[in-house]
């Protein structure tokens, strides 16, 4: 009777792991049904309502190494158990790509900020999660650890519109940690635009757009199976883009839900309004 | 089984706890402190909420294990020799409670969030309290209560 | 009796913003619920609840979860030797009898099979897991036309679903609107919500072999003392109820739930064949059970759940002279107190409206959904709902000011008899309005809000919604019973039948004592919720305490001074005795209660009163929300709301705050975010607090209160009651808020609540 889970709170037994080092925590997570803990915001709701029930869980989240956000040769980059909280309170994020700041504080509400972790988030793959919005909107790199036959970590990068491959799926492998995600273009004109039901609650549709010297970069919260990138590459002037055009790109790239909080074409709907909004911030952004 | 040690409202402690023990079970079950309660399953109602290192969080999200070595304060921990923190003596003057049951965890979201600022306006604190639901005030007297705590700590 | 009015002065601790003695405990080391009462050798009780609406059960196998670790006991419905439980009130239909645990039938998801018995909670969840059960689908009943049809009808013993009929209709029939200028007519849904008091239900109890002690989290601890010694054959001296704090109730933990009296009968029977106990000591053993929030959203009662069909007719002119509202009451699946919520309905059909005609109509029926109860305001928010939404449709057909429909229509004449079982005691509907009117300064509401339309490239759209209510309290005048004794010290221990969840009465109820005895509050303390301690009680519900409770302590402080009096007159022969302010003068000597207590020893100075009123109350008020309609995407934004509730006399004016404030966040709540849901097979999709969403603080704005006080003569306090009026007229003043500023539009109504994706489904409606 596994839907009792769902009544009745009722975490599995599993064994808990803090490894001290990155290298201990890969060697870990190749055991059988193992997962990666970080903030557990994603993962721990899921496990009391017993939608998963992992073997072990590997903490990730005291590994110092994971908590970094520096700059290096114009490369922000953002370590995977970096919390909400700690990302929009960066100033070194603020100047860099102020929009991860601002979707981050936005995330959830205060206690969730405080715990729940960039990684984490991505890693869920949650087709509604505005970080993976902003990612997808900055072009950002995630950047994968894995530990290769000799026992030695191995990186591998992956651009952010790549990482999403289906419903709550990754390109992730199951011996692989998410380490960072990094940005190598600042971005100053940005708009990031979303409807809740509550503040707090997942976006009904979100749109994140974000303006470099090398273009515009949209991402699409809840308007499909998977965070979705929009690329308006072919328009050098966004200007150029009315109502029908935005409606015409988002149909190539959209499949959006229905749930109690919408149909398709509601969301469908609020992705053309949110995105020409966004659109109209940046272009209103000096 | 394993051996956890913190700090527990301003001590340290010792337990042992099994793996799969959550935060708030251990400090109801095993230290006897009854202030916070759990008030749904999915995170959402923030009525265990405690300070962790300082900062508010839900003690339901978080497994005992996860604070091996950190801070944690609760309700009790929060008056100091018989002195009430500015936001218990603000809850009271304003009424900021009916039941009860979200109080523990709203009280330390509110110190939490006056921690972090003291020049917060009306709608920050209330964005600062929106991962806590009451059933009783409308939050009005909520907000009305730390408006005047942050005042109190600012004089 | 005849008691004069109560006098006040400067002093008067009456009408007074007095923070709340009981806090202190509250803000330091957190309140003592159910679930923190230590008990003896622990057992823990879970239920196997239904995963299916409707279904029979095929086949039950509990034997792999009995040799389960740590279990004790495995209860069917076959092992529970009560009798089922009967309809709560004669009139509903007394064929729809309900198991304690499903026998052969499950009719909710939800619906409890099987009580597990273990010596942790985990070990009993765990054995849940082990229990084998097949059931065959029945066709789930989910929808009122469904379930009124009756083709598949829930009970076999009963030949409809119908739980309950009100008909107070004229002969008239079609020709009932014949001869007005204006009419207007829709169908609304009341939308069905979950209470959600913060703490869930919770019960522990345990048996000596002879006396029942259970500590329950209720809004009624003698009526729970009652029921459980009715249903479980035990004598009154035998149950000892003691409710502790509790976390809210709104209605919905007045009556006791099947679960609860199961933790009673299985701590009985537990003890009676001690013994073979495996796994815990023999002897007094504490069995409990505290529900999860998931288990809550689907098993303890929701409330309202009303389709009305509403018509309106009246002069061009705006004089409304017809009415007619019809209600389907949705019952869920067993008849519980929200089966019987069109009563409620019907006896405040007019609002605040003097209409010659008006015809009332109501059916109840079951579906395969959890049953409804009581929720603040259970039955009046409806008929509000109803008259105000209609009042308004009917002044955009007329053409006119909803404000001046209003104003042309006001009862203004009291006592006033509805003719529908309600006799308005005083009121002053009018003075109302026009303050809550000018306060937000309506006129230039109304000219923005012109300017706003008349603005290109908005996607803003100002709405300003009005609701003029009137509702009953203490609807069932029920005798409550209050003491007040002169402990040795000179302090005061006052008890009442009542009992405050949240809402403050030992408090208030001191300042009622400390007035009339003239003493300072501190002296004063108020018990509550122990029923060894307090001999009789009613509880906490419909808006009653301050008005029977209240006054039962009122009348029992005058008794106290009396009797003591008497004792100085005996003891003072041929002297001048007399009490003010509280001293007693003895011709040139003066006493205080201090003085009192040294003298009178060992004689009990206590005065017990039983109270009943003659009649309930109707406090009023008018409401004002003002709303931003984004009509792009439909999100609806609240920027002012501004509520005048008057409930006649008001003891404390914090307290008073505090409940019109909460009432009126549930209000806005329904009219914006809440709504329980189910699919078509009766599975409910809004069991978790993620998905049904009750709002943050982010969701509201700040509440403006105007005061009023008409007082009542129904008693010497003069007050009403003020616990639900704030749920009452919001509601539809929110959702007449949002229709208004889709006027221009053409959407005459949309049904609650409204998110975004519906009121833009409204507006792509129209559009298209």
């Amino acid at each position: 009777m596994s839907w009792i889970k769902g009544i009745k709170l009722l975490l599995n037994d599993f064994v808990y792991k803090a490894p001290r080092s990155l290298n201990e925590a890969l060697k870990l997570i190749r055991e059988e049904d193992a997962k990666v803990l970080a903030g557990g915001h994603s993962l721990i709701p899921l496990m009391k309502l017993g939608f998963a029930s992992p073997e072990s869980l590997i903490d990730i989240g005291k590994l110092e190494e994971l908590q970094a956000i520096e700059e290096t040769n114009g490369v922000l980059t953002v370590g995977s158990c970096v919390s909400y909280r700690a990302l929009f309170e960066s100033e070194m994020v603020k100047s860099y790509v102020p929009l991860l700041s601002k979707v981050a504080s936005q995330v959830g509400d205060p206690q969730v900020r405080a715990r729940g972790t960039v990684g984490g988030s991505l890693v869920h793959g949650d087709p509604a999660s505005d970080i993976a919005g902003a990612i997808l909107a900055l072009d950002a790199t995630v950047e994968l650890v894995s530990l290769n036959g000799k026992g030695d970590i191995v990186k591998r990068k992956v651009p952010a519109r790549e990482f999403f491959v289906g419903f709550l799926e990754t390109v992730i492998e199951d011996d692989e940690i998410l380490h960072s995600i990094s940005f190598k273009n600042k971005c100053h004109k940005f708009s990031f635009q979303k409807i809740t039901r509550r503040e707090q609650d997942w976006a009904i549709v979100g749109v994140a757009v974000a303006q470099s010297m090398h273009g515009i970069g949209i991402g699409l919260v809840n308007l499909a199976s998977k965070p979705v990138y929009l690329d308006i590459k072919k328009y050098e002037d966004i200007s150029e883009l009315d109502p029908e055009g935005v409606s015409l790109l988002l149909d190539s790239v959209i499949d959006p839900p229905a749930d109690i909080y919408g149909d398709a074409e509601y969301r469908r709907h609020l992705a053309e309004v949110l995105l020409l909004r966004c659109l109209k911030e940046i272009k209103e952004t000096t | 089984m394993t051996e956890l040690s913190f700090i527990l409202n301003g001590g340290e402690v010792k337990i042992s706890v099994d793996d799969n023990e959550l935060l708030c079970d251990v400090i109801r079950d095993k230290f006897n402190l009854k202030a916070l309660n759990v008030g749904c399953d999915t995170s959402s109602c923030g009525a265990c909420t405690v300070l962790l290192n300082g900062v508010g969080v839900k003690s339901c999200t978080v497994l005992a294990q996860q604070v091996e070595s950190q801070e944690v304060e609760t309700l009790e921990g929060l008056s100091k020799d018989g002195e009430l923190h500015p936001v218990q003596k603000a809850f009271k003057e304003k009424h900021g409670l009916q039941c009860g049951f979200c109080t523990p965890g709203m009280i330390m979201q509110g110190v939490s969030l006056l921690n972090g600022s003291n020049e917060l306006s009306e709608s920050e604190i209330r964005i600062g309290i929106e991962g806590n639901i009451c059933r009783c005030t409308g939050y009005q007297t909520i907000v009305d209560a730390l408006l005047l705590a942050q005042c109190e700590i600012n004089k | 009796m005849l008691i004069a009015p109560i006098t006040m002065n400067a002093e008067s601790y009456i009408g007074k913003r007095i923070e709340r003695i009981e806090d202190n405990k509250f803000i330091t080391t957190g309140a003592t619920y159910v679930a923190d009462v230590k008990g003896g050798s622990e057992l823990f009780v879970e239920f196997l609840r239904s995963p299916i609406a409707h279904g029979r059960i095929m086949s039950l196998n509990v034997d792999k979860a009995k040799a389960s670790p740590g279990v004790e006991a495995i209860y069917c419905s076959e092992d529970i030797t009560l009798v089922d439980i009967n309809p709560p009130i004669p009139l509903l239909n007394a064929k729809m009898v309900r198991p304690y645990l499903a026998r052969d039938r499950v009719r909710f998801v939800g619906e409890p099979i099987v009580l597990v018995v273990a010596n942790s909670a985990r070990n009993a969840l765990k054995a849940i897991e082990e229990i084998e059960i097949e059931f065959e689908d029945l066709e789930a009943v989910v929808s009122l036309d469904d379930s009124f049809k009756g083709e598949v009808l829930l009970f076999d013993e009963s030949e409809s679903n119908v739980m309950f009929r009100s008909d107070f209709t004229s002969e008239d029939g079609d020709r009932f609107f014949d001869g007005c200028d204006v009419f207007a007519a829709e169908t609304i849904v009341n939308s069905r919500v979950a209470p959600c008091p913060l703490e869930g239900r919770s019960a522990m109890a345990s048996f000596d072999g002879e006396k029942l002690t259970v500590h329950l989290s209720t809004q009624a601890p003698h009526s729970a003392k009652s029921t459980l010694l009715k249903v479980l054959g035990l004598e009154s001296e035998n149950v000892h109820v003691i409710a502790p704090d509790v976390g809210g109730g709104f209605g919905a933990k007045i009556g006791t739930y099947p679960e609860e009296i199961l933790v009673a009968y299985v701590a009985i029977a537990l003890v009676e064949s001690d013994g073979e106990s495996p796994n815990t000591p023999k002897g007094l053993k504490s069995v409990r059970w505290s529900e999860s929030r998931n288990e809550s959203m689907i098993s303890l009662g929701h409330g309202r759940g009303q389709r009305q069909r509403i018509e309106i007719g009246g002069t061009k002119e705006g004089r409304i002279t017809h009415y007619r509202l019809s209600v389907m009451q949705d019952g869920g699946a067993y008849p519980m107190m929200g089966a019987f919520l069109p009563f409620f309905t019907r006896r405040m059909v007019k609002g605040c409206y003097d209409i010659q005609k008006v015809d009332f109509m109501a059916v109840s029926v079951a579906t395969n959904t959890t049953p409804v109860v009581a929720y603040r305001g259970a039955g009046r928010p409806e008929a509000t709902y109803a008259i105000e939404r209609a009042v308004e449709l009917f002044a955009r057909k007329a053409g006119l000011d909803p404000a001046d429909v209003r104003r042309k229509n006001f009862i203004s004449e009291f006592p006033y008899d509805t003719g529908f079982g309600s006799v308005y005691d005083s009121g002053a509907y009018l003075t109302a309005l026009e303050k809550v009117l000018d306060y937000v300064d309506y006129k230039s509401l109304r000219a923005e809000q012109r300017k706003m339309r008349n603005m290109k490239d908005s996607n803003k759209s100002l709405g300003i919604g009005i609701s003029s209510y009137v509702e009953v309290t203490h609807g069932f005048p029920a005798s409550e019973f209050g003491s007040v004794k002169l402990n040795s010290d000179g302090t005061i221990f006052a008890t009442s039948g009542t009992f405050p969840h949240g809402q403050g009465h030992g408090t208030t109820f001191a300042q009622i004592i400390a007035d009339e005895l003239g003493l300072s509050l501190e002296k004063i303390e108020v018990f509550f919720g122990d029923t060894d301690i307090i001999p009789r009680g009613v509880g906490t519900f419909g808006s009653r305490s301050v008005q029977s409770g209240g006054v039962a302590l009122s009348r029992a402080s005058k008794g106290l001074i009396d009797k003591t009096l008497d004792l100085m007159k005996s003891e003072f022969l041929d002297s001048s005795v007399f009490f003010e302010s509280g001293w007693f003068f003895v011709d040139d000597r003066k006493f205080s209660w201090e003085d009192i207590a040294r003298l009178a020893g060992s004689s009990n100075l206590e005065c017990q009163v039983d109270y009943a009123a003659d009649s309930p109350t109707f406090p009023f008020g008018a409401h004002v929300c003002i709303v931003e309609v984004d009509v792009e995407t439909g999100v609806v934004v609240i920027k002012r709301v501004v509520a005048l509730d008057d409930a006649g006399r008001i003891i404390n004016r914090l307290l008073a705050d505090g409940q019109v404030f909460g009432g009126l966040a549930q209000g806005i709540s329904q009219a914006l975010y809440e709504e329980v849901i189910y699919d078509e097979n009766g599975n409910p999709l809004t069991s978790t607090f993620a998905d049904y969403g009750i709002p943050s603080a982010t969701e509201f704005t700040k509440f403006e209160r105007l005061e009023m006080e008409t007082l009542t003569t129904v008693n010497e306090l003069g007050a009403k009651g003020i616990g639900e009026s704030g749920t009452i007229g919001i509601t539809p003043c929110v959702v007449n808020a949002v229709c208004d500023a889709l006027s221009h539009l053409g959407i005459d109504h949309i049904d609650m609540p409204l998110t975004p994706f519906k009121v833009y489904s409204a507006i792509r409606e129209r559009s298209s």
